[in-house]
């Protein structure tokens, strides 16, 4: 059952949450998270939705702020469900209008659970700099998908310079399966890998995040090409004596061959955006694969990542960030101007949390206990 | 040829990636016994379908049944069907089976063990399972040497340098020391210690291995966690149904060497162990293989241990028979289907804190839980009224159902007057974690294929629980009968007795 308040508070809002709460008999809580979705009206309900199948397995408050800018009065209406079919949890969708459209945070500060973790979720359009926004201050991670803006690979790039510990995005949750299956294929013994190429739908950023992966683990220079899809449809690592394949054209079962030995075949489902969000709320803990990752996008694909390597700092072409689209190219990109190298330094002293390619918090305090 | 030996892909920080087991193939020794089809099977598709084995893994059934090998998957996948935990998919069935082969033969034919060998080194030319193989002995103990020595003779348990062997047996690990020691023998000669899996589906419960994260890696609960705080520990063991058809294994065995020699005493070594150096198998056996020999019987033990049998009665709202009538069993027998046992740990943590142990058949519901009850406050500013209804501080560990744990403590009642009265404090552990607890086999057969054994019994630890239990078995088997308790109760009146004599009564789990 949903209870309805128009024209209503947060601690309104707090107090319905306590009454369905005791009405159901249930007193004690046992959630471990906040999870807030900040959406609009068109992708809130499938991005509930997916939530409340995560709250299956993560007892959580669900907190969806629709915000519904325009001309009038600020005012809150709020939609409470608490257990039910909606799931274990608690769910509160939010509209916000007028000019409070603008205040998320307000509305959203009283009503976190207290010491538990704050997770917040942007469908689509997510801001600029996760961590600079009024509701991303707040949270322990931050969840965006490149793959629902206008342009993903520009939004991509975006997130190289924007990233901050705990920001994570669903593209690179995508590539999981296929970084597993791929860790799995070298388990085993393999010659020395010269070189990756990952295809992909156009404009997928999951097959460029996977390059780019590639890329930083293998210290080869890694491609994207253009395929028919769906989604990530191979990755070929090259070696000196023939090739190790990992190809899905269905969306579900992969091959991964060798040219000079077995074929084997790997179910790789595509996976649904509900499985996306329970696989971000498994770990909290910033993702430190994840920031090496962006950090290697920024410097460039199809780089021959050892000169790079062996320069003093992590160099990023500005090239690359003016024209960010060009990264899915198949043909090697970012052709550096040491002209332009003096100016980035500048630019990332200015602001440490720019570059992802900065020492993490962890090295950081490493660091201050060695003094 | 430059083989690359470390896999760059793999990074410990790299947390999202799963651990996924080598190329292997796994060899299934009684396939079509219960265990194999309602756990084993579709534990391994369970694995599978969360991508945690490699499109190499392949699985051989073997039993003395005329199956080709389609029929052995299409029987595979009847029982995956049945019982596995997550959803069934085709692509995942179809990959799984396409490695899936079965030998014919009983377990003392040569030839079916040639035939073995043959099919196993084919699967490491096609399959590419490398020469890794593991066993699972899921067969009668009494199969054990016929099985292991075939697997000598025919060159099975050899391996060569990068391709190993494993061999996983199941409970029960012997009867006795005697027999204990001499199935290790067998098991040892042919395989290296730290290739031979001892299977407790227990320890391989979420809650259990729980049980030291929240021992070990918590502040508020380890400076209690001795004879200054706690004045007792009880472990309990509890199954509403009966025997059902186990009775040629049952009789003769007994709930004592059933449950209390392998589950409840690693509970109580898990509950009581000093805190290992570091999460590593030798380091928690070390701990476990000090508390066994530390543990103090009791002087009399007809005072301090009980066993009894249940009578015919009625459980949960059924007439059900007793343990005498039960099929198979002679109206005679003294096997023991309710045993209750205080132990002692001398050492400075434990010393003067009684554990009970107790397990039984068609007891009141099914529960497995390890209790720890705290002595009551040494003063209380109330008047006695006030704190007639407060019992004992109690931190319970629900192994199963709802795994979990519960806090008992006393909270003043709502109202004018002050009256304090026990209220629980509840940590649900299926709900509050994103993955659905997998079933203890698909984590253990994982650590097997891994070769990671934190949580499986070493064979001196399975000697050092029989020296253990040697003297009260042998105790009750010269003095009288097993107490006759009604089915659907919590075991006989002796088993309060036992515990009123030391001025305690059981928690009703």
């Amino acid at each position: 059952m949903s209870m309805l308040l128009e024209g209503t508070n947060a601690s309104a809002v707090n107090a319905a949450i306590s009454v369905e709460r005791h009405r159901l008999g249930a007193t004690s809580t046992g959630m471990v998270l906040t999870f807030v979705i900040v959406t609009d009206e068109l992708s809130q309900s499938e991005a509930t939705r997916a939530a409340t199948f995560a709250a299956n397995q993560h007892p959580c408050r669900i907190i969806v702020v629709i915000p519904r800018p325009g001309r009038g009065k600020p005012q809150l209406d709020a939609e409470v469900w608490v257990g039910d079919r909606e799931g274990p949890g608690e769910t509160v969708k939010l509209r916000l209008k007028g000019p409070l459209a603008r205040q998320q945070a307000s509305v959203v500060l009283p009503l976190l659970l207290p010491d538990t973790p704050v997770v917040v979720w942007w469908p689509a359009d997510a801001p600029a700099v996760p961590a600079d926004d009024q509701v991303g201050r707040m949270a322990n991670r931050r969840i965006t998908d490149a793959s629902t803006a206008r342009r993903p690979l520009a939004d991509l790039t975006g997130r190289t310079t924007s990233y901050h510990p705990g920001d994570t995005d669903l593209a690179w949750t995508r590539t999981t399966p296929w970084r597993s299956v791929l860790a799995t294929a070298l388990d085993e013994p393999h010659e020395q890998i010269i070189a990756a190429t990952v295809s992909g739908e156009r404009n997928n950023p999951s097959a460029t995040l996977l390059a780019a992966w590639l890329q930083a683990r293998l210290k080869v220079p890694a491609v994207v090409k253009n395929s028919r899809g769906p989604g990530i449809t191979g990755v070929v690592l090259k070696t000196k004596n023939g090739d190790i394949g990992l190809s899905r054209h269905d969306g579900r079962l992969a091959e991964l061959t060798r040219t000079h030995g077995l074929s084997r075949k790997a179910p790789l489902p595509r996976r649904e955006l509900r499985e996306l969000v329970s696989e971000e709320l498994r770990r909290l803990d910033a993702d430190e694969i994840y920031a090496e990752t962006l950090a290697e996008l920024a410097k460039g694909l199809g780089e021959p990542a050892r000169k790079s390597r062996s320069a003093k700092a992590p160099v990023r072409s500005s090239k690359v960030a003016a024209t960010p689209a060009s990264t899915a190219g198949a043909k090697p990109i970012a052709k550096r101007s040491p002209a332009t190298r003096p100016a980035r330094r500048k630019v990332a002293a200015k602001d440490p949390s720019a570059s992802p390619a900065q020492p993490t918090t962890a090295t950081k305090a490493k660091r201050k206990a060695s003094k | 040829m430059a083989v690359q030996q470390t896999n760059p892909l793999r990074d410990l920080n790299d947390r999202r990636l799963p651990r996924v087991a080598g190329p292997c193939a796994l060899v299934l020794f009684g396939v079509t016994g219960d265990l194999s089809r309602k756990k084993l099977l579709p534990a391994i598709y369970d694995l599978a379908n969360r991508g945690l084995l490699p499109p190499t893994f392949a699985l051989v059934g073997f039993a003395r049944r005329d199956w080709a090998d389609q029929d052995f998957a299409q029987i595979a996948e009847e029982s995956v069907r049945a019982h596995c935990r997550t959803p069934f998919h085709e692509d995942v069935w179809e990959q799984l089976s396409s490695g899936m082969r079965f030998v014919a033969g009983s377990f003392d034919s040569d030839e079916a063990f040639i035939e073995l060998a043959h099919v196993l080194s084919d699967l490491d030319r096609v399959r590419g399972t490398n020469g890794n193989h593991a066993f699972y002995l899921s067969i009668p103990p009494g199969f054990f040497p016929t099985v292991i020595d075939k697997l000598r003779t025919s060159g099975l348990s050899a391996n060569d340098a990068g391709s190993w062997r494993r061999v996983i047996v199941e409970k029960p690990f012997g009867h006795d020391l005697k027999s204990a020691q001499e199935l290790n023998k067998i098991v040892d000669d042919v395989f290296p210690p730290g290739s031979v899996f001892r299977i407790d589906h227990y320890l391989g419960k979420e809650t259990v291995q729980n049980l030291l994260a929240v021992r070990f890696a918590n502040t508020m609960f380890e400076p209690i966690w001795n004879n200054k705080y706690v004045d007792h520990v009880e472990i309990t063991m509890a199954e509403d149904i009966g025997i059902g058809s186990r009775a040629g294994y049952y009789d003769g065995i007994g709930a004592a060497r059933d449950v209390i020699q392998n589950h409840l005493l690693q509970l109580l070594a898990l509950t009581a162990m000093e805190e290992p150096v570091s999460f590593n198998a030798e380091q928690i056996r070390l701990e476990k293989e000090k508390v066994f020999s530390a543990i103090k019987l009791p002087t009399d033990l007809s005072r301090h241990t009980v066993r009894g049998q249940y009578s015919a009665g009625w459980q949960g709202g059924e007439p059900v028979k007793g343990f005498l009538e039960e099929d198979g069993i002679p109206k005679t027998s003294k096997t023991d289907t309710f045993a209750a046992i205080k132990l002692e740990i001398d050492s400075r943590r434990w010393a003067g804190v009684p554990f009970y142990l107790r397990t039984g058949k068609r007891l009141g519901r099914r529960v497995t839980e390890i209790a720890v009850v705290f002595k009551r406050a040494p003063h209380l500013p109330f008047s006695a009224t006030d704190t007639e209804e407060l019992g004992s501080n109690a931190l319970v560990i629900r192994v199963q159902p709802d795994e979990g744990i519960t806090i008992k403590f006393g909270s003043k009642v709502p109202g004018t007057q002050m009256e304090v009265r026990d209220v629980t404090m509840d940590f649900a552990y299926g709900d509050s974690f994103t993955e659905s607890s997998p079933e203890a086999y698909e984590r253990l057969i994982l650590d097997v294929l891994l070769g990671e054994p934190p949580l499986f019994p070493r064979h001196r630890e399975v000697e050092m629980s029989w020296e253990i239990l040697d003297p009260i078995l042998n105790h009750w088997a010269t003095h009288g009968r097993p107490d006759t308790y009604e089915a659907g109760t919590w075991g006989p009146p002796e088993a309060d007795e036992m515990l009123a004599r030391d001025g305690r009564e059981w928690r009703r789990p």
